[in-house]
């Protein structure tokens, strides 16, 4: 009696997930998009969401048409949905850096890189080894992400991973000495910083 | 350029010169699936993040549709884009892409 009942349960449970099941993925890869284009700038923020909700019902007719079961086209969806994934947050990393709506996190706090330093750093790269170059490079000028370093290099991520700890590793021995007194000027042009000493003295 | 990046050119261009001078983004990528022969389609954030590498090396311009459009088929407003000139000078630059399947003939009906 009881497995009868448990089976009736999961039956009608199934049939209930399925026919609920590519609007719940819908909303999960809208609520993906809701979730990564957070905070940023409401042009861009609005285009992306705009764009993921056109491609999920254009993805979801064709399919229709060509006559998937639902289940398969959220299971499409979805996956779709994780592979992007890696994407979607370097994309919204490289918004965020261009975002001026978005505390910046960098170092800088808004200020202006001095020339010496900049032309320290372009020669400081230049000494790194020709792997580390490309890899920095594809990073932070293309803003690519690991995986896709990895696949555009036909290396593994992990390497790419090392590759790049390495890298600024290395540029942050050799900068040391040039960046302490430019940073020290940074955490002193930090709004707070002249309250924090006011409120020390006190 | 990236292998996704000339994938989207290839296809966008293939696309123009059977008519479809328009393409949105689900429309390329079931036409990449369809030209590599792939099983799954390529993922929302690659695609659109490619896309926006594209526009903004100038490769690919987009624009909305007008809405009317949108509102008398009863769906979302599709994002447009087309390629540039650029896009098809950059696409005769790349060397041979060994390793990628040949490009298979496009079927289909004219579609914007």
């Amino acid at each position: 009696m009881i497995a009868l009942f448990v089976g009736l349960a999961v039956f009608i449970g199934g049939l209930i997930l399925v026919a609920f099941l590519p609007s719940l993925v819908a909303r999960l890869v809208k609520g993906w998009a809701w979730l990564y284009t957070a905070r940023l700038p409401s042009d861009i923020r609005a285009r992306r969401r705009a764009e993921m909700r056109s491609d999920l019902w254009e993805h979801a007719r064709a399919e229709r048409e060509l006559g998937y079961r639902p289940e398969s086209i959220a299971l499409h969806q979805f996956l779709r949905c994780l592979f992007g994934i890696p994407a979607d947050l370097s994309w919204r990393r490289s918004q965020v850096r261009q975002s001026r709506h978005v505390r910046p996190r960098s170092l800088r706090r808004g200020l202006p890189l001095e020339p010496a330093l900049a032309e320290k750093l372009v020669s400081e790269l230049q000494q790194l080894d020709p792997l580390m170059q490309k890899v920095v490079a594809l990073k932070f000028d293309i803003e690519l992400s690991n995986a896709e370093i990895a696949r555009l290099l036909d290396l593994s991520a992990a390497k790419v991973g090392v590759e790049l700890d390495s890298a600024l590793k290395q540029l942050r021995n050799s900068l040391a000495h040039d960046l302490r007194p430019w940073l020290t000027a940074a955490r002193l042009a930090e709004p707070g910083a002249g309250r924090q000493k006011s409120d020390a003295g006190q | 350029m990236l292998p996704i990046e000339a994938s989207i050119l290839e296809a966008a261009v293939a696309l123009a010169q059977t008519g479809t001078a328009e393409f949105h983004g689900y429309l390329m990528a079931s036409e990449i699936r369809e030209r590599q022969g792939a099983r799954l389609l390529t993922a929302y954030g690659t695609l659109y993040k490619a896309l926006e590498r594209l526009e903004r090396q100038g490769l690919v311009q987009s624009r909305w549709e007008d809405p009317a459009a949108a509102a008398e088929e009863r769906r979302p407003l599709r994002r447009l884009y087309h390629v540039t000139a650029e896009a098809v000078h950059a696409l005769a630059a790349i060397p041979s892409r060994g390793k990628q399947p040949a490009l298979k003939p496009i079927r289909r009906p004219a579609e914007a």
